[in-house]
């Protein structure tokens, strides 16, 4: 009995699967019918791929240039950024806690003998007491902290007596009053 | 083309060298027009530049690409018909424009048997036959491109094999 005809043409294409491919090759030799429609399915595929195309090398070019002036290609990886990373709930809450609770620690470690440097409380007499507890190589900058809070601050640099400035260019105001309709700045 | 041949994925400029052939003959034997064939092809290899990530390996990129040409290829294809019918329509009506232009006669003589016998075939057959001759597609990949049973994919390329070997073999390929 032959195979039904659509099995001859999924044979041609490799798509019949192993045990059953002997069977319609056995048959194909054994039956002349089956094997004239073989040979007339085979010459229509083998017209189909033998079928030159020509020129497509124009196109190629016209079409790589117009892609090429669009974007720049893309790099051929992509960023570590741009990666998307897929993680399961539980473990992103677990990790989500534990960073959390390492900042926290951290943190704390870190602020503790900080905060404990200086104490300021009111003397019940009016005055305020202020007591510094540091290693002596921390004291500059704590001194400079403490005074870094008060509101305002008076500098009073001294120069030399027998220092003699000189003033170099001219002013702006002199250079206005004589280029008044030229504006450079 | 192996799949371990390509332990990262192929830049744009491989799988361009490699599948632009392959993407511009499917194209061509399948809208039967050199120009759409370009055109589909640039739309498919933009949309392959605009993808978020980059595909695997090439197989992948060749099934992808054809899987958009396909899909602008069927979108030819209902547009040429609409307008086919619609020309008939209004040649039915007026008498001296029944005459094709010269650039469709040029187009006429210029194809090849093989493309006329192609051209004959409806959209559902030609397009598996297609896919499979010039796109080296399986049968699987056929049946999810064109989202039908494997086994409609056998019937289809069957009948469009047979369709067009009685057509070479007559010779005759006058489109009706």
């Amino acid at each position: 009995m032959c195979p039904d005809r659509h099995l001859i043409s999924a044979y041609l294409d490799g798509e019949i699967e192993s045990p059953w491919d002997k069977a319609v090759a056995e048959h194909l030799a054994s039956c002349q019918s089956c094997r004239l429609l073989y040979n007339k399915l085979a010459e229509a595929s083998r017209a189909l791929r033998e079928e030159p195309l020509a020129d497509w090398r124009a196109p190629m070019e016209r079409v790589h240039l117009a892609l090429r002036s669009r974007t720049p290609p893309r790099q051929s990886q992509t960023s570590v950024w741009e990666r998307r990373v897929s993680v399961p709930l539980p473990l992103a809450a677990l990790a989500a806690a534990l960073v959390l609770f390492l900042g926290v620690t951290f943190v704390a470690t870190q602020l503790r003998p900080k905060i404990g440097l200086v104490r300021i409380t009111k003397a019940p007499a009016g005055g305020t007491e202020i007591q510094i507890s540091a290693p002596i190589s921390e004291l500059e900058t704590l001194l400079k902290s403490v005074g870094a809070e008060d509101s305002t601050r008076e500098d009073v640099i001294l120069l030399p007596k027998n220092v003699r400035l000189l003033p170099v260019g001219e002013p702006r105001m002199g250079k206005a009053a004589e280029f008044p309709k030229v504006k450079t700045w | 083309m192996s799949n371990t041949e390509y332990a990262r994925p192929p830049s744009f400029e491989a799988v361009y060298e490699k599948l632009f052939p392959i993407i511009f003959r499917v194209s061509f034997r399948i809208t039967g027009d050199r120009e759409i064939a370009e055109d589909l092809s640039h739309e498919a290899f933009i949309k392959l530049m605009e993808r978020p990530n980059l595909l695997p390996d090439l197989d992948q990129c060749k099934f992808w690409l054809i899987r958009v040409v396909k899909n602008l290829s069927l979108n030819y294809e209902k547009r040429r018909n609409r307008e086919k019918s619609a020309f008939s329509k209004f040649t039915h009506l007026t008498v001296g424009v029944a005459e094709s232009s010269e650039k469709q006669v040029i187009q006429e003589e210029t194809r090849s048997t093989v493309q006329k016998a192609l051209d004959t075939l409806p959209y559902n057959l030609r397009a598996p036959l297609v896919f499979r001759e010039y796109g080296d597609l399986s049968y699987k990949e056929i049946a999810s491109v064109l989202r039908i049973s494997e086994n409609n994919v056998k019937v289809r390329i069957f009948r469009a094999r047979e369709h067009l070997g009685k057509m070479l073999m007559e010779g005759d390929t006058h489109v009706p």
